[in-house]
């Protein structure tokens, strides 16, 4: 009888054990969806705040309204910090500007930093390996924030952050179905379907080689490029094929295999056009690469640079450079087809950026440094650290010097602006010594783990962003 | 159940047990006689004034008792001293000097808690030293502390991730939670999916934290301590061995039909055996997790039990405020309930089943895919199960190192909870199963694979007679009985076709073009490196550096209408050639400079142009365990089973049945060795010739580059000779160790447990990254790494396959039978 009752005491106690610890841990979690409730009513608030910021005719100066609007919207207090459109300017500057430049999705734009490992090494001594992992930048909030949803990843290992990036470059694109991204986890290239809110990944793409590249995605299609190539020993010759495919994001199947007529790479693809260059020429096909139509010819050495898209206007801009006489333009193809140079104060333009007002822009200033062997060039510094802007509807008229390095360090035409926010890859000199000839040259070194600097350019302030 | 109570027919059966008493005298019965006193009553009377000692010991104390065999203790105490030496190799490097380890450690935290400037000083002239060190500009002179095993580099490598993490912790933890609130309350993510529920479990246990003091305070002995695996490995393969054999005593003896019957033979003596066996499992638990802290208490000591766990290094993210003591507490009770049902697990697959070895099988089988499934990548479907890892959980605090949750089809669930739930479900089945199968009839022979005696066709069974074993000599009857067995030729088979597979994957060329074009050049330029070649490699180069040339010339003139599409085409696919040939030849040039370089050349003959990346797979081939194995089954049979059949007693009487014998076995498992040794390397041989060009063979070996530290100055072919010399020489020596074990334990259990301890254990802990195991592992001759540095295992296996052969001729004239 003892026992029976000890038994059922012991039960009744494991019983209600786990009861209280419901209740305790049921308590503390009430308070935790309140403030995330509060935090993404916030969020919200931004993003309506930026909205009405981006309607026509609006300006930072005259959001009091959009305040008020977040303050209403957003829980007390919380609310009227949460809206700084004072700080970002007008966000919404570059909407309907694609590139291949720049990953942006939404207010967030991606890039990638670089993880270095050191670890003891087998046969002593310390080996360090780098992994490239996917990060981004919310315009609204700042900052730099994995794209792995886990806090607690250490993002550092492939084998546990399905995150990292095949290579240096990010190869994003948004779909209604998820996002996806080039991931490389050893042999060949595999595009990667990620659903942010699953958190699960999948691999829906393995390539033909170790490269495959995101074109693109439209009316839930995924456009990929592969890549395949066939070498004649005999006359040293090797043909290399490449195909357009569109996977379907609904059923992560292979739409369309079609292969991109010979000589050209695919620049653009909107609305039914896909937009090759060749060496020679730029030319707009069909989607079957039927009805090519000639919409630009280079001159000489002459190369494309950087290109936009914008959806608004339905203009392509780029611009063609040529190292060996420091020459460069930006020109635009109207919807029409015809092609204008757009002529900024400058001699020559070694790049540029297009946003919905203005265009930023850097002219040609070559600084040699040093010889490189591994350069025809040299190592040169074509930016001279200095960004200027213009009105894009007037760009004939006074440039506005944004940024200046000033020596601090040097700039490369890998910068972005989004609104105040400017970002660029961080590189400094280093002193190298040619093996074979043991001579000592200097050459841009981008410190390791390819930091991103962010300059906010109403400010002044920097900062950079690396991995941690 | 109504039918296994106790009837008149089960009183019956009891009396029929005790008159069948005289002539079963059996140890298992004899036990249950005492237990039971009411199984025979007819029999015995109890006296009037019992003693203590002749009072039969209840049912549970028996069960308890047949765990204290000779064997379990003899294996236990080997591998709970190999457990100890573990421990202390691992953490005993500078033991004799722990004290002023401590005080070094100790005294410099004060500095950096007291003293910030002299310790950012101490820290600066490290660096400085350390720096001088790096560059080249002087030697490293430890100023702090200089003791065996001990010196600045160590110290700061101990005291800088302490004052680290007292300052850091609290901003650490503070990210991981605003980063959980930043992305739970991002309005792409959709509230009560996996990534929201996750976020919100990261703030609710890391909030609470955010605040907590981590003291810069010396850590000894903890993180040492948790880190160590090789404890969870050796308790697994003692479980094994324990627990497999708790049914098969009584089914051997074939006994446990007629307990079935008896009074208490059956539901008492299931509970009995599983509450006894359950014991036994949190007893051995709780010896092998624990005793390395008695080792490392010497060996480092250990910081106080109080300090918060989130101190050590490894559980900096644990989501739980734990002191050290706490966490210990739970990461052992982890341990107790995880091999509380590996352990009951093996219990009941021993019930089940016939033979240790099955048993064996299964368990290996499902350790070797936790093991697999810890190695599964993110792109893996499987990705999502490796929190389910024995190997990890295993360790214990796997659990506890930082929040886990499962994603179960977009859906949170907490990893803790599940795995509670499962270890429930797990519990009630490993606890009722047993009487399931237990009180079925038939249960004991629900996985017998004997055919019924009415399948075998005459024809099979006349063939069964005329094979007379007397028409064979001793030798002939050895090699019949040792490895030409119907079943060993068919495990020899499958071995083999498993070899087969393995090697056809292992020496698979790698693909992609940058492999084809290498080898093609190779292929191109093999033998001797003349002008002609290095005339072809420099014309190669230069066509490369012409075609990119050319490439940006053409693109002018094309663009200028100076060029025909054709001839812009045929120079665009000349620059696509080069592209695609520039690092190969880069690599072939690599090799020239190598292969011309004077410091090889002049010293070395036959230095040529090869591939050899066939070969170098061969010469860095990892152990092979398909043979470790199967050479392990088919000897540890040698010598046992003439102990097992009771056969040793008439051999020992007869003729030719000592040294005749004893040289026939020998000679049937160093030939059969031989054989199967020559099968599996012939298999590598052949692929070897199959992915590669055999004319390499004639080649001098320091054309390889990786060969360079054996500095033998021979060709590849006759390297490859003394490589599987060695191999042959690892082969006899695992054949003398596992066929003299066989000779020296007399039991099957006994023998795989020595087995195991002597050529298995050594050789896992090396291949797990134990690398002192490697010198005394048989890896090092059956897969050598260089056959230079082999030299100290082939005298020292040596020795010990001449010592072992020794042995088993003293044994094998000596021995008598033990029945049974």
């Amino acid at each position: 009888m003892m026992k029976r009752t000890v038994c059922l005491c012991l039960c009744a106690f494991l019983a209600v054990l786990p009861v209280c610890g419901c209740r305790y841990r049921g308590d503390a979690r009430a308070e935790i969806e309140n403030e995330l409730e509060s935090a993404r009513a916030e969020n919200e608030a931004k993003i309506q705040a930026a909205e009405e910021l981006s309607e026509p005719g609006k300006t930072p100066a005259d959001s009091e309204e959009t305040e008020e609007i977040a303050g209403a919207e957003g829980n007390a207090g919380a609310g009227q910090d949460a809206v700084t459109p004072e700080k970002h300017g007008p966000i919404t500057d570059w909407d309907g500007i694609t590139s291949s430049n720049y990953t942006l999705i939404g207010d967030r734009y991606y890039y990638t930093v670089q993880a270095l490992k050191t670890m003891p090494a087998k046969g002593g001594g310390y080996t360090t390996t780098g992994v490239h992992v996917y990060v981004y930048t919310d315009l609204a909030q700042g900052g730099m924030q994995f794209v792995c949803p886990d806090p607690l990843c250490s993002h550092d290992n492939p084998d546990v952050c399905p995150f990292t990036a095949g290579g240096q470059s990010p190869c994003f694109c948004p779909a209604e179905d998820g996002l996806f991204y080039l991931g490389q986890f050893g042999g060949n290239a595999k595009i990667v379907k990620a659903d942010l809110n699953k958190g699960t990944t999948q691999t829906v793409y393995t390539g033909r080689t170790a490269m495959v590249g995101i074109l693109g995605s439209e009316n839930s299609v995924v456009y990929l490029l592969d890549f395949d190539s066939v070498t004649d020993k005999n006359t040293r010759t090797t043909q290399t094929t490449y195909h357009l495919l569109a996977l379907d994001i609904q059923t992560d199947e292979i739409r369309f295999d079609r292969i991109v007529p010979e000589g050209s790479w695919i620049v653009e693809i909107r609305s039914g056009r896909i937009l090759c260059s060749t060496v020679k020429e730029l030319i707009e096909y069909d989607m079957d690469f039927e009805n090519p139509k000639t919409v630009f010819s280079f001159e000489g050495t002459d190369r494309i640079g950087d290109w936009y898209y914008d959806e608004n206007r339905d203009e392509f801009w780029f611009n063609v450079l040529n190292q060996d006489d420091n020459s460069g333009h930006i020109f635009r193809i109207l919807p029409d087809r015809t092609c204008e140079q757009v002529p900024v104060p400058a001699d020559a333009v070694y790049c540029f950026q297009l946003t919905n007002t203005k265009i930023y822009y850097t002219p040609f200033a070559p600084t040699y440094i040093s010889d490189n062997p591994y350069s025809y060039y040299g190592t040169v510094d074509y930016t001279n650290g200095k960004i200027y802007a213009v009105d894009r509807d007037n760009p004939e008229g006074e440039p506005k010097l944004v940024y200046d390095c000033a020596g601090k360090s040097y700039l490369r035409k890998d910068y972005v602006i989004f609104g105040d926010d400017l970002f660029y890859g961080l590189v400094k000199l280093e002193l190298c010594t040619d093996f074979a000839t043991g001579k000592e040259f200097y050459t841009f070194s981008t410190a390791g783990d390819y930091p991103k600097v962010h300059v906010n350019l109403a400010t002044g302030e920097e900062e950079i962003f690396r991995f941690e | 159940m109504a039918e296994f109570k106790k009837t008149d027919a089960a009183d019956a059966m009891d009396a029929l047990i005790a008159s069948a008493m005289p002539y079963i005298k059996n140890r298992e019965l004899e036990e249950y006689e005492a237990a039971d006193p009411s199984v025979v009553p007819a029999k015995k009377t109890v006296p009037a004034r019992e003693t203590r000692e002749d009072r039969p010991l209840p049912l549970f104390f028996r069960e308890l008792s047949k765990f204290r065999t000779r064997f379990n203790l003899v294996l236990l105490a080997v591998l709970f001293l190999a457990n100890l030496a573990v421990a202390a190799v691992e953490t005993g490097s500078y033991w004799q000097n722990s004290g002023e380890v401590r005080d070094a450690v100790t005294t410099l935290l004060d500095q950096y808690e007291n003293d910030r400037a002299a310790y950012d000083a101490s820290a600066e002239d490290y660096e400085e030293r350390r720096q001088a060190l790096f560059y080249g500009r002087g030697e490293f002179e430890n100023r702090l502390i200089d003791v065996p095993g001990y010196g600045d580099s160590a110290l700061f490598r101990d005291v800088e991730p302490i004052t680290e993490r007292s300052r850091n912790y609290g901003r650490d933890i503070r990210r991981v939670v605003d980063s959980a609130v930043r992305r739970a309350s991002d309005p792409d993510v959709e509230k009560g999916s996996y990534v929201y529920e996750y976020q919100a479990q990261l703030i609710l246990h890391y909030r609470p934290l955010q605040d907590t003091e981590i003291p810069a305070e010396g850590q000894f002995g903890w993180n040492e301590y948790f880190s160590m695996r090789v404890p969870t490995i050796l308790l697994a393969l003692a479980s094994l061995a324990v627990f497999s054999g708790v049914w098969l005593g009584e089914k051997r003896s074939r006994i446990v039909n007629v307990l079935r019957v008896s009074k208490r033979g059956s539901a008492p003596l299931i509970l009995s055996k599983l509450a006894a066996s359950a014991l036994v499992s949190v007893c051995l638990t709780l010896l092998f997790t624990l005793s390395p802290l008695a080792v490392i208490a010497v060996t480092r000591g250990f910081s106080p039990l109080s300090m918060p766990v989130q101190a050590l290094s490894a559980f900096e993210f644990c989501p739980y405020a734990l002191t050290v003591g706490q966490f210990l507490a739970l990461t052992v009770s982890v341990q107790v309930a995880l091999f509380l049902l590996f352990d009951l697990l093996v219990v009941f697959l021993g019930q089940l089943l016939d033979h240790e070895l099955p048993v064996y099988g299964i368990l290996l089988v499902l350790l070797t895919a936790g093991y697999w499934l810890s190695g599964r990548q993110t792109d893996s479907p499987l990705y999502g199960l490796r929190s389910f890892n024995f190997i990890d959980l295993a360790a214990g605090d796997f659990l506890f190192g930082r929040y886990r949750a499962l994603n179960l089809g977009g859906r949170l669930v907490g990893l803790i909870p599940a795995l509670i739930a499962l270890g429930l479900v797990a519990f009630a089945l490993l606890a009722g199963l047993p009487f399931a199968v237990g009180l079925r009839a038939d249960s004991y022979r629900t996985f017998s694979f004997r055919l019924p005696v009415r399948m075998k066709s005459q024809k099979r069974a006349e063939k069964a007679i005329r094979f007379r074993a007397h028409s064979l000599s001793v030798f002939g009857y050895e090699m019949s009985q040792s490895m030409f067995l119907p079943v060993f030729l068919g495990l020899t088979l499958v071995a083999l076709g498993a070899k087969t597979f393995v090697s056809d994957a292992y020496f698979k060329p790698y693909e992609g073009s940058y492999w084809e074009v290498y080898t093609g050049y190779m292929a191109e330029l093999r033998g001797p490196v003349t002008e002609e070649k290095i005339r072809t490699i420099e014309d190669e180069e230069r066509y490369v550096s012409q075609c990119f040339a050319d490439y940006d010339r053409a693109q002018a003139a094309y663009r200028d209408g100076d060029m025909e599409l054709e001839e812009f085409r045929e120079i665009s696919e000349r620059r696509n050639y080069a592209d695609l040939v520039q690092r190969p030849l880069e690599r072939i040039r690599e090799r020239l400079d190598y292969l011309t370089d004077p410091a090889v050349a002049e010293k070395y003959d036959n230095l040529e142009f090869l591939d050899e990346t066939a070969v170098m797979r061969l010469f860095r081939q990892p152990l092979d365990y398909i043979f470790l194995v199967l050479l392990t089954i088919l000897l540890s049979d040698l010598f046992i089973r003439e102990y097992r059949t009771g056969f040793k007693s008439i051999l020992h009487t007869a003729k030719n049945g000592t040294s005749k014998t004893w040289g026939s076995k020998w000679g049937a498992a160093f030939i059969g060795t031989v054989i199967i040794w020559f099968l599996f390397a012939g298999v590598d041989f052949c692929e070897v010739c199959r992915t590669s060009d055999t004319t390499i063979f004639s080649a001098g070996l320091l054309s390889i580059p990786d060969m360079r530290e054996t500095g033998l100055n021979m060709t590849v072919g006759q390297y490859l000779v003394r490589f599987e010399l060695v191999r042959l020489f690892g082969s006899l020596a695992l054949c003398a160790a596992v066929a003299g074990l066989s000779a020296l334990t007399h039991r099957l259990s006994a023998q795989f447990a020595a087995v195991f301890a002597v050529v298995f254990i050594p050789s896992l802990l090396s291949t797990l990254g134990a690398d002192r195991f490697e010198s005394v592992s048989i890896a090092e001759l059956l897969a050598p790494k260089n056959v230079s540095g082999s030299v100290g295992a082939l005298f020292g296996w040596g020795a010990v396959a001449i010592l072992l052969v020794a042995v088993s001729a003293w044994t094998w004239g000596k021995s008598k039978v033990r029945f049974r």
